[in-house]
């Protein structure tokens, strides 16, 4: 396995790659949802409106 | 787009450009585990620990259906990738496989149903329930293609459910893992199933055989979750201190250039190309004889250039179970005629050193100096200080060794046991 990017954060419950970009999502339980870019290995955003841990996430194909 | 669920009962969907929640569907009673879109209907899939699997309308932004009878919490629910069909696992050791085919001509339907209506058990029928694990599942997958279910459970095993009609049965269980497995994914293109647990391991099996071909370890972290990328090979691993994107193997294939010959593996074959006449010869089937190497596709390609009189190429493989492979060929590289094939299990690396010499380096990362048909003449103990771990070795002038130690290049002279030169890397420094 080769490693192409790691981020470090809290718990990581859920993943959804972008069919088209170079995008992760990371849903996190402390409540964050965290956009990657996996390619340029930065964070893009973050979205925060969950109360309490998020435990899936998923792209639209668009 | 991106649609999301957590332990406040909600699932939100938002909008990545405007950085905006869109709307909040409310209705499950509990944490909600996993959510995701349809391919092509307007439908997002949702499951929860209030025991119910559902369907709501993005569009319309309400719920469609709720789907009841498992009996514990529904930690995984996903769509099948062209069927009518879903499938949920739950923490009631079953895993139930759904059919929404008239759910989908009614909404589909401009005279079906009333505004508002919510869908049930006649609209959306149970097709199969795969019982079988004896712990609470957490992760059900469709394969991409065939007609199979893959499914992770607390009992540490995955299994794979054969479906057909109406009738379905266990294939096979796949054990190793040494705690609840969190996740199980196929391979989009490739017979290899990935898992990960709450052992700290991710591991790869090999779908047709059902054995494990690989193991990565974390030491601190329990893994969650596993994605794959829909068309790119890119995977990622979601564990307790962060996330990790990666490839199961390189993509650009190992080659090495010699004159105008570029020696390459590609698809099982070793091939010779020659870049003058733009001719393609194919030279040896890569037989790893059942050795269990990660997709075939070796690390580097090493061409004898110390023999004048014929042809050696050595092919190293890594992973779990690496080995090398040494061919020797007649002359004619065109008619490439192999008169050897010798393989050297469980090495890191081998590389020639003279005409009819190669240095091999071994799982315990001790090297030797061996004949090119694997017979080792002596071992090798570098005159370094200090020296502690060997990662890898290099080809380098007749007898020398170019080594990649700790944090260290050197190259060493064999025959005159000493550093000639020494590079030191910088920390966190690739060497490839």
């Amino acid at each position: 396995m080769i490693s192409k990017f790691e981020t470090k954060s809290k718990r990581v419950k859920g993943l959804s790659f972008h069919k088209y970009r170079p995008w992760i999502l990371a849903s996190l339980h402390n409540g964050s949802i965290n956009l990657f870019d996996y390619r340029a290995q930065a964070l893009i955003d973050k979205f925060e409106d969950h109360d309490g841990p998020v435990r899936g996430v998923a792209f639209h194909d668009t | 787009m991106f649609v999301s669920g957590g332990d406040d009962h909600r699932v939100k969907v938002w909008n990545y450009k405007t950085k905006k929640c869109m709307f909040t569907l409310t209705g499950h009673g509990d944490y909600v585990r996993t959510v995701e879109f349809h391919a092509e209907l307007p439908w997002i899939l949702s499951c929860s620990d209030d025991q119910s699997v559902r369907l709501w309308n993005w569009q319309s932004r309400s719920a469609i259906a709720i789907l009841t009878g498992h009996s514990h919490y529904v930690m995984c629910a996903t769509f099948h990738p062209d069927d009518t069909l879903i499938a949920s696992a739950s923490l009631d050791q079953t895993v139930r496989v759904w059919d929404f085919a008239r759910l989908k001509e009614k909404s589909t339907q401009k005279t079906g149903g009333r505004p508002g209506e919510i869908f049930g058990a006649t609209e959306v029928e149970v097709k199969h329930i795969l019982e079988g694990h004896e712990r609470g599942v957490n992760w059900v997958a469709f394969h991409p293609t065939m007609r199979i279910v893959a499914s992770a459970a607390d009992d540490k095993s995955i299994k794979l459910w054969r479906l057909s009609g109406n009738k379905h049965w266990e294939m096979d269980t796949m054990k190793g893992h040494a705690n609840n497995v969190s996740c199980v994914i196929f391979h989009p293109r490739l017979e290899i199933l990935l898992s990960n647990s709450e052992d700290k391991t991710l591991r790869l099996w090999d779908l047709n055989r059902r054995v494990q071909i690989q193991q990565t370890r974390r030491d601190t972290d329990r893994y969650w979750i596993l994605a794959a990328h829909p068309t790119l090979n890119y995977f990622a691993a979601g564990y307790d201190n962060g996330m990790s994107v990666f490839k199961l193997e390189r993509e650009r294939h190992a080659s090495q250039r010699i004159g105008s010959s570029i020696f390459f593996v590609k698809s099982k074959n070793l091939y010779v190309y020659d870049l003058s006449t733009k001719e393609k010869f194919l030279m040896a089937a890569v037989n790893t004889n059942g050795k269990q190497v990660l997709l075939n596709q070796p690390k580097s390609v090493y061409y004898n250039y110390f023999n004048q009189s014929g042809h050696d190429v050595i092919l190293n493989f890594d992973g779990e179970n690496s080995c090398f492979i040494i061919y020797e060929f007649q002359k004619d590289l065109k008619q490439a005629n192999c008169t050897l094939e010798k393989r050297g299990d469980n090495t890191l690396g081998a590389v020639f050193i003279s005409k009819d010499k190669m240095c091999v380096l071994d799982m315990n990362r001790e090297l030797a100096v061996c004949n090119l048909d694997g017979g080792s003449i002596k071992k090798v103990t570098l005159n370094k200080k200090g020296l502690n771990r060997v990662e890898m070795i290099y080809p380098a002038p007749l007898g020398r060794l170019l080594v990649h130690a700790d944090d260290a290049i050197f190259l060493y002279d064999l025959a005159a046991r000493k550093v000639l030169q020494e590079l030191t890397l910088a920390e966190g420094t690739v060497v490839k």
